[in-house]
């Protein structure tokens, strides 16, 4: 999908500043020169009410090639997440930003961040990415748990 | 058609025309294989799918024509036909090289075999049968129980709509690119979901790229409908490479989708092998059959052709070779093991006065008794005979037999590997002979066509004696086995006379040419009998579990 990467980038802008879901937000950096990267997403994501997570905000890169929309981003949180499906470096492993999964290109970067955010509270069993939080979600809830809510302390948007 | 049972589906298979090839009996399949690469026998009409009309039809098509009926019998559950035709030998199987074009052909026959008794459209039943892998008893059982379901399962409609690409449409607006406009060419899915077709075109093309055929899905996010072939073609049909790489991958799909189906392990070859054999079966036959480009090989573990050893056995025996081999040659020529604890001595150097390192026995290298009844004689050994030393190479002998036995067996094999390379440099060596005597003797091709024939049995019967000291590492030791052994030693002489003979042709004082043609030809044949004897016992014997093999 080469070509089309750009315009589709900026066609995703428009739309997010139209709408977006409530405590989110997204939007593309600024290159040293000062101008726009579509490329370089910099996001924050809420911890849904009513979980460990709640009243953390979560930030992190969108990552987008120029086979964007034909390959899907990277998602890396800055700093690396304490959870099952992170990567030590902070990626994301998720179904939806795997292209030989279930990536599609019309997936917008407001379906990416859902899908990311109900990750957060309901971990993949079975595609563990990190042993620390893999083993404690595993072995004892009540300190995973305990641990989150540690780490939603610290990254609270207040 | 609602009646069908699965018998009528298990006869269609035969009647779609697997004549199998290579019943000539010259192992080389040349025969009606020539037809592998055509369509596949025609389509018959509904009315034909009866019982009565496809047994007299199908003893000649020889699907079932032959004594190894038992494959087919879980599945169908009919009366075997007898025997009419039966030019196999039994230790061939039947099978079917095919080309490109003809697995198009293979794939579109069993698709329209099957549309019409469904009564869906060609898009639907080609997609439920890859969905199904291509097995029809499961998807006829599935559509028969929920036909709703079933066709849920693939996420289509019994006919969908023929795809069309449109345009004019002012409100669309393709979500992949945000083009949009009444200029926009764009493709709507069964699904519903709408894509400009460019969009399409690289989403599918890149799929492709990456092997994808049929289980493209819908690009929507969360729709799992699948795009389809026609719509798939009809938006790939700008780009030829991309269609040709889809098109590839819906073949090679087809044949790795399939038991029944499998490439020739060749290097670069394209064609592909049909083998009706089972898995199941697979320990009392072996599945060899010939590429159209001259590989022999065994469908069921691919390797080369290892008549009439069995796949296990094989495989038992490259893990044994892989572990043992040199190793064991080395060791059995070098070192010798401690009475006691068994552990392997390499003598380096020093007196016979043998301390163990491991367990602080201490013997005499030479007859192995215990040191302790040597007295003084530290540099000769007078003492074979004694009892103590007898026992103590007794229990040696015991394990260092088992190492003998293993050598035995593979250092004929080997022997006979090596030979059989050998017999292929051999080839060329009697090729030029032939020439040689077709100058100095004025006879014509033909007539010197007996010693190329000679070399060609040569070449087989070395690969079954190589691999019938395999049978024979694993083989208990029976009357059976005496059997067997006999046969095999009979092959085995037989064989190298006729190696010597095609060795070392006509010299000045050797027989006349006609003499030596005639013992050549003689040679042959009777070792070509020798040759179907031993084969034919062997697999008579695996199918009546005759031959006890165990694992070590």
């Amino acid at each position: 999908m080469s070509g089309i990467s750009l315009s589709r980038l900026m066609e995703e802008r428009k739309q997010w500043r139209k709408d977006h879901p409530h405590g989110f937000h997204a939007r593309p950096q600024k290159t040293p020169s000062g101008e726009l990267d579509l490329m370089r997403w910099e996001c924050g994501i809420p911890g849904k009410e009513g979980t460990p997570w709640e009243k953390g905000l979560y930030k992190c890169m969108l990552l987008f090639t120029p086979d964007y929309p034909g390959l899907p981003p990277k998602c890396q949180f800055t700093p690396p997440l304490f959870h099952p499906n992170v990567f030590p470096s902070g990626t994301v492993c998720l179904s939806i930003l795997n292209a030989d999964k279930d990536w599609k290109p019309s997936i917008t970067i407001k379906q990416i961040l859902l899908g990311v955010q109900s990750l957060l509270d309901e971990p993949n069993d079975s595609d563990p990415a990190q042993t620390e939080a893999y083993h404690m979600f595993r072995r004892d809830i009540v300190a995973y748990e305990r641990k989150v809510r540690e780490q939603a302390q610290r990254m609270t948007r207040f | 058609m609602s009646d069908y049972g699965s018998d009528d589906f298990m006869l269609d298979d035969s009647e779609e025309g697997f004549e199998y090839s290579d019943s000539d009996g010259d192992g080389n399949g040349e025969g009606p294989l020539a037809e592998g690469g055509s369509a596949t026998g025609t389509q018959p009409s509904q009315a034909q799918h009866t019982q009565t009309q496809t047994q007299g039809e199908y003893s000649a098509d020889a699907a079932f024509d032959d004594d190894d009926d038992d494959y087919f019998m879980d599945d169908s559950g009919f009366e075997p036909v007898l025997s009419r035709r039966n030019q196999r030998k039994p230790w061939e199987v039947d099978f079917k090289v095919y080309a490109q074009d003809g697995l198009s052909a293979k794939q579109d026959a069993m698709v329209s075999r099957l549309e019409p008794l469904l009564a869906l459209s060609k898009e639907t039943t080609t997609l439920l049968l890859r969905c199904y892998f291509w097995k029809e008893e499961p998807l006829l059982e599935g559509l028969l129980t929920d036909r709703e379901g079933t066709l849920a399962k693939v996420g289509l409609p019994e006919h969908p709509p023929s795809p069309r690409i449109e345009t004019g449409n002012d409100a669309f607006v393709c979500e992949i690119c945000y083009c949009g406009g009444g200029d926009e060419r764009y493709l709507t899915l069964w699904c519903g979901h709408r894509f400009c077709s460019d969009c399409y075109r690289t989403y599918i093309a890149s799929k492709a790229q990456e092997g994808e055929s049929w289980r493209i899905r819908c690009a929507a996010p969360k729709c799992k409908t699948l795009v389809g072939l026609e719509p798939a073609r009809l938006v790939l049909a700008g780009d030829a490479a991309a269609l040709a790489r889809y098109e590839e991958n819906l073949t090679r799909s087809f044949v790795n989708d399939l038991d029944t189906f499998a490439w020739c392990p060749a290097p670069n070859c394209e064609y592909a092998i049909e083998c009706q054999v089972p898995r199941s079966a697979w320990a009392t036959t072996i599945p060899t059959v010939r590429c159209q480009c001259g590989k022999a090989f065994c469908f069921g573990c691919k390797l080369d052709d290892h008549t009439p050893a069995p796949c296990y056995l094989v495989d038992w025996w490259a893990q044994k070779c892989h572990d043992d081999s040199e190793t064991s040659n080395w060791i059995k020529a070098n070192t010798k093991e401690c009475i006691k604890c068994k552990s392997t001595i390499e003598k380096n150097g020093g007196c016979n006065h043998m301390t163990c390192r491991d367990c602080r026995h201490e013997f005499c290298w030479v007859c192995m008794g215990p040191w302790s009844e040597h007295g003084q004689s530290y540099y000769s050994c007078n003492r074979f005979d004694e009892d103590s030393s007898k026992n103590a190479r007794d229990s040696v002998s015991k394990s260092r037999a088992m190492l003998e036995r293993y050598l035995h067996y593979f250092t004929r094999y080997n022997n006979h590997e090596q030979s059989a390379r050998l017999a292929r440099r051999l080839l060329a060596a009697t090729e030029k002979n032939m020439e040689q005597i077709q100058r100095e003797h004025t006879l014509s091709w033909i007539e010197v066509q007996f010693l190329s024939e000679a070399v060609d049995v040569l070449s087989m019967c070395r690969s079954t004696l190589k691999w019938s000291y395999v049978l024979g590492y694993y083989m208990l030791s029976d009357n059976q086995k005496i059997i067997f052994e006999d046969n095999q030693s009979d092959l085995e002489m037989a064989t190298e006379q006729l190696n010597e003979l095609v060795e070392n042709p006509i010299s000045e004082d050797g027989p006349s040419i006609e003499e030596f043609k005639r013992i050549v030809i003689d040679k042959t044949t009777y070792v070509r009998t020798r040759w179907e004897t031993i084969l034919a016992d062997i697999i008579a014997g695996l199918q009546e579990n005759r031959w006890q093999f165990e694992a070590e």
